[in-house]
């Protein structure tokens, strides 16, 4: 019987290392594919830091002015997406799981309806919109397109936020503090928020990575983000725009990883003070 | 039962209690409160017992503004606040489900509502005197989920007494609870509730909790109030077969009714006020019941004992009826050991008022 236990270890050890391997190996492989390209000269196969270099080098070429741009603007753009779809969203949530529950299907069948659009036909719907937008509403700038954004990222944000609600006693929790004299917006801010903030957090996650990688809506609207400007680049510089792509991933990794340190040290000292009082109490 | 449309009495403290007026709470077609009154005097606790859906929690609810009424009136320390949300009525709630927040300590539960509350004074010297009066003072710095269930009720009563509201309404507090612990902190609101004196409306489905712990019980069906009395009266003087029924066991025995007395078993029981006449059937509880071992009892009051069951301070005897129903005897512990399956006893009904429908 152990003999036959430890053989399905041993197997189950050997399969989680293949799979590892091959998850591994397609995340890496282009990554260092795109690190080779950008210190090897495609022609001459010379390997030199030129492409890296470009970026702190002085340009009068204006591709860095254009990668400014495109950064600052999806930067913005990011932060205006996860403001508008979370502070539209989650209200909204809990305002139908309070007092409407018989619309939250309806709510759920239009968070999830962009899934099922092609970003194309979004685009050819939204022209016309910010035809009017860009001339009679706000102007041309490119932040604009936070609002499509929003649209884009429904889905995964109300998935994020459906998972977190899901988790706590809703109802209880509104009420009590209701009842103990709590205005609506105390009850979100104040009993909901702290309880769902891994949800909020994981859906800010999703919208960055987003709205960081989107590529369809801005160059058919002609407008300027991050991914655009390197398509413009690549079109010049084929090793300069993958240097800032290499650079834009790791950094974009960063800031998530840092976001899930930050949510993931209240939690684990929530944790460690756990154990500390069991450890008390034993 | 019913109350009147007038604003209760002052009582020596200034305080008028609570008043629910003709409430009626519909729901499409369903009447969850169907003209329902109720008056809690300043002090006093009252428990709504009925079975799911009697619409005992929609009473509370509406008292405390979470649930809207269709009509009817709240009046509370002689103010209406029928039409006040309920975050500006003053009153704190302990729910059937733990309620406390779960990313605050216990302390942190009890300042926060105390900060909701705009209550003055040192706010850890009132967390700390709550605390105390649950037995928890040592639980401050705790999260709820390093708290058992019983605990976290405790705090959540705590932190519902700390915000000293007009009136604490209790929502099954208990009924999570395993036996045990139900048991302990039932005593402990009751002596809490005396301690404080602090209006309250207990809601629960639990009969033996609602006798024990309140002033007067309400027994609720169909959203109605169907009898409202000292805990005492409601067990002893059922004012309808359905009170009966529902608050302890009762043996239903065909008889005749005559005036104040009726016939059933071959023997006479007098009657409750408002029992019904003719042919009837007439409600015996079965502490009520003695049984005597003998083979040669009349026809008309003979049983054969079913079963017998120990219950710790007493026993529980079923005996089978000649017209094949069945009939429960409480005995002394002594009385039914003397019994045993398959005896033929003598049933003797005490000379108890019972009530006949």
């Amino acid at each position: 019987m152990d003999g036959v236990n430890a053989r399905a270890r041993r197997s189950l050890g050997v399969f989680r290392v293949v799979v590892l391997t091959l998850a591994a190996a397609y995340f890496l492989i282009p990554l260092v594919s795109m690190f080779d390209f950008s210190v090897r000269f495609p022609l001459t196969g010379k390997v030199d830091a030129n492409a890296w270099l470009a970026l702190v080098a002085p340009d009068d070429s204006g591709r860095l002015d254009l990668l400014r741009e495109g950064l600052f603007n999806s930067a913005v753009m990011a932060v205006m997406t996860v403001v508008l779809a979370v502070g539209i969203l989650l209200p909204t949530m809990v305002l139908v799981r309070l007092k409407l529950p018989r619309l939250s299907r309806t709510v759920e069948f239009i968070c999830l309806l962009p899934l099922t659009i092609p970003g194309v036909v979004l685009v050819v719907g939204l022209a016309p919109i910010y035809a009017v937008i860009s001339t009679k509403i706000l102007d041309a700038n490119t932040i604009w397109l936070a609002f499509a954004y929003v649209i884009l990222v429904l889905p995964y944000v109300y998935r994020s936020l459906d998972a977190g609600l899901r988790s706590i006693d809703l109802k209880t929790l509104s009420e009590t503090a209701r009842s103990f004299g709590a205005s609506w917006p105390t009850v979100l801010f104040r009993v909901i928020v702290p309880n769902v903030r891994s949800a909020i957090v994981s859906a800010c996650f999703i919208t960055i990575a987003v709205v960081l990688g989107e590529f369809t809506f801005a160059r058919m609207l002609a407008r300027t983000n991050l991914q655009t400007s390197l398509f413009q680049i690549n079109l010049s510089d084929g090793q300069v725009a993958a240097v800032v792509s290499l650079l834009c991933l790791g950094l974009t990794t960063l800031l998530l990883v840092a976001l899930d340190l930050v949510v993931g040290l209240g939690e684990r000292r929530r944790a460690r003070s756990a154990r500390t009082v069991s450890q008390e109490d034993a | 039962m019913t109350a009147t449309a007038s604003v209760p009495p002052m009582d020596a403290t200034g305080a008028r209690g609570v008043r629910l007026s003709h409430l009626t709470r519909t729901y499409g077609a369903v009447r969850a409160l169907d003209d329902f009154s109720l008056d809690i005097a300043p002090g006093e606790l009252v428990a709504l017992l009925g079975p799911s859906g009697c619409g005992k929690t929609t009473a509370l609810r509406a008292l405390s503004g979470l649930e809207d009424v269709t009509s009817g009136r709240i009046i509370v320390d002689g103010e209406d606040v029928t039409a006040k949300p309920a975050n500006k009525r003053d009153m704190a709630m302990v729910f059937q489900s733990y309620s406390l927040f779960p990313h605050m300590t216990v302390a942190g539960n009890i300042k926060f509502a105390l900060e909701l509350r705009k209550v003055a004074g040192d706010q850890n010297r009132i967390v700390a005197d709550n605390l105390a009066l649950v037995g928890l003072d040592t639980q401050a710095d705790r999260y709820p989920h390093q708290l058992s269930g019983g605990q976290q009720q405790r705090v959540a009563l705590a932190r519902a007494l700390a915000v000293r509201p007009k009136v604490l309404l209790l929502d099954e507090p208990l009924s999570a609870l395993d036996a045990k612990v139900r048991v302990q902190l039932r005593d402990e609101i009751r002596r809490i509730q005396q301690e404080v004196g602090i209006t309250t409306l207990f809601v629960t489905h639990d009969q033996e909790e609602a006798l024990v712990v309140a002033d007067r019980v309400g027994v609720m069906s169909n959203g109605k109030l169907m009898q409202i009395g000292a805990p005492a009266d409601i067990y002893s003087r059922p004012a309808t077969g359905f009170v009966a029924d529902f608050i302890g066991l009762t043996n239903k025995l065909p008889g005749r009714a005559n005036g104040a007395t009726a016939s059933t078993l071959g023997q006479t029981v007098p009657l409750l006020p408002g029992s019904a006449s003719g042919d009837v059937t007439v409600l015996v509880r079965p502490e009520n019941v003695t049984l005597r071992a003998d083979a040669a009892a009349p026809t008309d009051r003979r049983g054969t004992v079913l079963t017998t069951g120990f219950m710790g301070s007493h026993a529980k005897v079923q005996v089978q009826l000649p017209s094949g129903g069945l009939l429960a005897a409480q005995l002394g512990v002594a009385e039914a050991s003397a019994l045993a399956v398959g005896d033929t006893v003598e049933v003797v009904l005490k000379g108890v008022p019972a009530l006949a429908i």
